[in-house]
Order: C-alpha cells, then sequence, then structure tokens
C-alpha cells in the first residue's frame, strides 16, 4: 500500500504510467509521471501531440485504468475509489465534431446531459439556461448540434462541463481550431472557474494560452513530465538574447538604426515588424539599462526599450532537449516577444 | 482545502423512481427526435410495420389449421403473436449492445461514464425508445387487425403481461451479455446473430414445433423463447391463466434469474476490459 495523498492537492499522480499493448506492438503512453496540482489553480499541460497528454487526462477522469502508479483526484483513488475520484470533477473532453447528438437541438443535448448527472427536471432546465448564457449560445439554442459553427460546438462542449459544480474542472484542448472569439469565451470561463475557486486542468499545444492563463505548467513529452513549474520560471531557462526598441515614428527607423549600431555594446539591429527593431547584444538583461539611459539622455526618438523574453515554446526545447537528449520541433502556436522593461518617459 | 466531496443524501425510494422517470423521459424524447428528424424513414418504418403484420395476416389464411394444434381456430393469430414476440425478443437482444456501440461511435460515451449515473442504468434506460416505438406499432396494428381484419384475441392480461416482462427481462440479459462483448469487439456480436437465427427456426413463432425433427424439437424445449411464447399465446389466444401455464412460468423464470446477474457481470467485466485497455471511448 502506497503513502496516502497530500491533502492539499486537488490532483496527485505517482509514477502514473499506461502501457498499450496490440498483439506484438507495445506503445508506453504514459511513464511513470508524477504531478502535483495544487488546488484552486489553473494547470496547464503542454506538449507535442502523442505525447500522452490525454491518455493522463483520461487516467485522471477514471476513464482508463493505469498499467502502474496511482493518482488521487481530491484524495480519491482514481482505481479503487473511481466513484468518488469522477464524482469530483468535470471533464470537457477533446470532442472536435462529435461528443454530442447532432439531431437534437443545443438545449436538448445539454438537458440530455444534465438528467444523466440526476438533477431534476427544475434543477436540469436552470442549470441548461444558464450553462448556455454563460458559454453566449442562449440565442442559438434552437440550431441543432450539427448546424452548430466550430467554435459553436466547443463552446457547447464548455457548457457541458458547467452542468455540475465540482472542484475540479478538465479541459482537453478547448480552443483548438476555433474563432477568437469563441476562444475568449472559454478563457474567460477557465477564469472564472479559477476565480471561483475551482481547480482547472488545461491540456493546451497554445503556448500562448498557457502563458497566459495557467498558473504552472506540466511539460508532457514522449509520456514523460519533464518539468513541472510556473510558466515564468521555465521561461527563465532560456536566456534573453535580444532587446526590442520600439520607435515613436515609422520614419525614425534609419536613423535610430545607425544610432544604435555606432554603440560598442550593440552586435546587430534589424527591423522586426512595423516601427520596431530587435537588439542583439552579449547580455540583454545587463544592457537593457545602458540602452534605457542611451534613449532618455539622448533625446533618442524612442517610444520604449524591453528585453524579449523567451517564449514557453523556447523552454520546452530547450528542457526537453536537457531531459532527453532529443531536439523536439517546437509546438503550436507563440507569441511575439513580451515586452518587460520600460517604456521611455519624454518631456 | 477539504478533500470532501459532497454526494447526494441517500434517496427516498420515491425520489428514486422520480429521477428515474425523469431520466427515461428523456431518453424517450431523445430517441423520438433523432428518430422523427428522419422523416421519411420515420414515415415508412410505421407503413413497413403494419404491411408485415397485414401480410402475416393473410399468410395465415392459407396455413394448415390441423398442424396448429391448440391454436387451430386462431392462424392469423397464431403467426402474428409469433412475429410481433420476435421482435420484443430482437429489441431485447440487440438493442443493448447498439446503444453501447452507437455511443462509442458519436463519442458520448465518456460523458456516460462521468456522470453520476451508473452506466448499466443508462444503458438500459437507452433502450426504452427502442421498446416503446415497436409497443406503440404493436397496439396499433393489433387494434386495426381486430377491428378492420375481424382477427380474435381472447386475453388474460395477467398471463400476457407477465410473460412479456419476463421475456423481455431475461432477452435483456441476453442484451448484456452482447453489450459487453461489444465494448470490447466494438463491432461484431456472436450472440445476437445465434439468438436470430434460433428465434425464427426453433421457438415455434411462425410454425408449431411439432413440423420439425424430434432433436430439434428436444433443442426448442431447452430455450427460454419457446416457453415464454408459448405462455404469451396462451396468454392472448387462449385467456390462460398463470396457474394453468405454471411450467412454462417456472422455466423463463430460472432463466431470468440465471441469465440477468450473468448479463449484468459479463457488461461490467467487458467494460472494465475496455478501461484497462484504454479503448473505451474508440470505436
Amino acid at each position: 500500500m502506497s503513502e496516502a495523498p497530500q491533502p492539499t492537492l486537488a490532483i496527485e499522480a505517482r509514477g502514473l504510467t499506461k502501457r498499450f499493448r496490440r498483439g506484438t506492438t507495445e506503445k508506453l503512453a504514459v511513464d511513470g509521471v508524477d504531478l502535483r496540482v495544487e488546488a484552486g489553480r489553473i494547470f496547464g499541460l503542454i506538449g507535442p501531440n502523442g505525447a500522452g497528454k490525454s491518455t493522463l487526462v483520461s487516467m485522471i477522469a477514471t476513464l482508463m485504468r493505469p498499467t502502474a502508479g496511482e493518482a488521487w483526484v481530491m484524495g480519491h483513488n482514481v482505481v479503487r475509489e473511481a466513484r468518488q475520484a469522477r464524482m469530483s470533477l468535470s471533464l470537457n473532453a477533446s470532442a472536435g465534431e462529435r461528443g454530442f447528438y447532432w439531431r437534437l437541438n443545443g438545449y436538448q443535448n445539454l438537458e440530455f446531459f444534465a438528467a444523466l448527472q440526476g438533477l431534476n427536471a427544475g434543477a436540469t432546465r436552470d442549470r441548461v439556461l444558464t450553462a448556455l448564457e454563460r458559454v453566449g449560445l442562449n440565442r442559438d439554442v434552437k440550431l441543432r448540434f450539427g448546424e452548430f459553427s466550430s467554435g459553436m460546438k466547443r463552446r457547447l462542449n464548455v457548457a457541458r462541463a458547467l452542468l455540475v459544480d465540482r472542484p475540479i474542472y478538465l479541459f482537453d484542448e478547448p480552443t483548438t481550431g476555433i474563432d477568437p472569439h469563441s476562444a475568449m469565451v472559454i478563457r474567460n470561463i477557465l477564469r472564472q472557474l479559477k476565480g471561483a475557486g475551482k481547480t482547472v486542468v488545461l491540456v493546451t499545444h497554445n503556448m500562448e494560452e498557457a502563458t497566459e492563463l495557467c498558473d504552472e505548467v506540466g511539460m508532457l513529452y514522449a509520456g514523460r513530465l519533464i518539468r513541472q513549474d510556473t510558466p515564468e520560471v521555465l521561461r527563465r531557462h532560456v536566456p534573453s538574447s535580444e532587446i526590442e526598441v520600439e520607435l515613436r515614428s515609422l520614419a525614425d527607423s534609419e536613423v535610430v538604426t545607425e544610432r544604435l549600431r555606432s554603440l560598442s555594446v550593440v552586435e546587430s539591429v534589424v527591423p522586426y515588424g512595423e516601427g520596431r527593431l530587435r537588439v542583439r547584444t552579449p547580455s540583454p538583461e545587463d544592457d537593457v539599462r545602458g540602452l534605457l539611459l542611451w534613449a532618455a539622455t539622448g533625446e533618442q526618438p524612442v517610444a520604449g526599450i524591453s528585453v524579449v523574453r523567451p517564449e514557453l515554446t523556447d523552454a520546452f526545447v530547450r528542457l526537453v532537449e536537457e531531459a532527453t537528449g532529443e531536439r523536439p520541433a517546437p509546438i503550436a502556436v507563440s507569441e511575439r516577444g513580451s515586452p518587460v522593461a520600460a517604456r521611455i518617459a519624454h518631456p | 482545502m477539504s478533500t470532501a466531496v459532497s454526494f447526494p443524501p441517500r434517496q427516498s425510494a420515491r425520489s428514486w423512481l422520480r429521477g428515474l422517470a425523469f431520466q427515461a423521459r428523456i431518453f424517450v424524447k431523445r430517441g423520438f427526435i433523432h428518430n422523427s428528424s428522419y422523416r421519411l424513414n420515420f414515415s415508412l418504418s410505421i407503413v413497413n410495420i403494419l404491411i408485415g403484420l397485414v401480410s402475416y395476416y393473410f399468410l395465415s389464411k392459407i396455413a394448415r389449421a390441423d398442424k396448429l394444434g391448440e391454436f387451430g381456430q386462431n392462424p392469423a393469430g397464431f403467426i402474428i403473436v409469433g412475429t410481433t414476440f420476435t421482435t420484443f425478443v430482437s429489441v431485447a437482444l440487440a438493442s443493448y449492445a447498439g446503444s453501447i456501440r452507437s455511443e462509442m461511435f458519436l463519442g458520448t460515451i465518456e460523458h456516460w461514464l462521468l456522470s453520476a449515473s451508473s452506466l448499466t442504468r443508462l444503458v438500459t434506460l437507452s433502450t426504452v425508445w427502442e421498446f416503446l416505438w415497436p409497443m406503440i406499432t404493436t397496439v396499433i396494428t393489433f387494434t386495426v387487425l381486430v377491428a378492420v381484419l375481424g382477427v380474435h384475441f381472447n386475453v388474460d392480461w395477467w398471463t400476457t403481461v407477465v410473460f412479456f416482462l419476463l421475456t423481455v427481462v431475461t432477452m435483456s440479459g441476453f442484451g448484456l451479455i452482447s453489450a459487453g462483448i461489444i465494448m470490447v469487439s466494438k463491432i461484431g456480436d456472436p450472440l445476437s446473430a445465434a439468438w436470430g437465427a434460433v428465434n425464427s427456426l426453433l421457438i415455434g413463432s411462425l410454425f408449431p414445433i411439432t413440423v420439425l425433427p424430434g432433436w430439434m424439437q428436444a433443442i426448442s424445449h431447452a430455450l427460454p423463447n419457446f416457453h415464454a411464447l408459448n405462455g404469451i399465446r396462451a396468454g392472448l389466444l387462449q385467456h390462460a391463466s398463470l396457474a394453468s401455464e405454471a411450467h412454462e412460468l417456472l422455466v423463463v423464470l430460472a432463466f431470468c434469474v440465471a441469465v440477468v446477474p450473468l448479463g449484468i457481470l459479463c457488461f461490467r467485466a467487458g467494460f472494465e476490459r475496455a478501461r484497462a485497455q484504454g479503448t473505451l471511448a474508440q470505436f
């Protein structure tokens, strides 16, 4: 018998392993994962396709029995106390075009799934209407699921997860391949759930989304949990290599480029989008102060200067390389470097 | 942080029944919306059932009364009861596995599994619509046969209802075994296919088993459906009491007691196997 789970954790896994066997072939989908998800936080699970994210979530959700290891959901063992574990969470499975009844409309679909949760007729109606309103589908309730757009289908999927009040919500790629508005609606719901004290596990390919939403991120690669930490700490594993200079006017590009090139610390200057320059220096974290001083005292036509922070995807590549010796392809969406330094105060 | 999860308090029998009725209503609503949305198919299925049963009526006109034994005076009733019985047996056998297969295909099975209700309960409820629809068509058909075509029934309701329910429950046990197989195999259910063949040949649905060779008759006597059909025929056509059909009743009851728990066990075993293999949501 293993040690009891830690009471402060919403989800805990120790050595969780899933091995699939088909005839003589065998695939290790999840390889001895140790996971700790604090209650009341948004935890991101990132990794490329086939990394084992969905398999890990399925085991946590009791839909799949682990080959080895143990996991607890709100202190309930996912094998020995599967029902209690199951009743502690709500799963927004990666459904895509599946997972609903195509001939039923949005309301009827949710009404059906609410009834499965043992709600009575009155509670079912209230919960369904509230969930539809939260995802912004209350005016489309009479459309059949088959007539929904991809974004609406995803939002309905999220609405289904909201039908029940549980301490943990698992979202498996809820915003993949949908329009920005639907993605924004879903992200806001994740924030609201966190605000209400719920624990959210977000499986995503979207590094920008993970950086923006998650308090902590677990990086999964080839079934192994490579590292688990806050996005900030993970990003610090990759040193900054550039400084971004924001120009006051497009017309200033040439003159500022020339003046920057004249500085001894500057190795190169390249244009980077409209009204921005990327400056490479030996040590951007240290050199940014000198440039700020240069811009402020020399009355340069510059609006802002910042160190370009590496993206989460860079950290992912670096950490996987360190852990496995393999260099993975950078995954999915990345954001432009986020400025972190000051804007230049001009008189 | 509290690790306690609040479970609903233990329900009274009344609220449990109310919850069950609500879920059954929702399943029927889903079945009706789904089926009626395919309007042409829906209309054709009504026409087909009526045409089928009326055809059997005319077929019964050429049936030889001397071969039908105790039902010789009512060949139409004999054949119509037999075919209707076969319909319900087929539904009971196929609807459980069909439901599982359909939910796997649609990708909804994992939401069933994560619900507050047990999978066995939900799969059973999903068959309510499957039974309800043939029940409605049967009532319409029998009404037409009696009122328009003059087919005679001499019904003992108790006997009919008891044998009907026992048959449905017993066959549902076999249906659950099929569903357990489907959970793992995904497609291809040998049990339903075998039962279908046995039903049409050996239980006497279209002809009395006395026309079969002796060894086949022996097999017939070992089948629960043969005894159940005898009981229902006696109840519907001869106003037979339950007491007079006690032998048939005991045989069907014995099968029921043995098969239903076995069905639940097989279904759970199939579920656990698919969960271990990680193929629950696959099709």
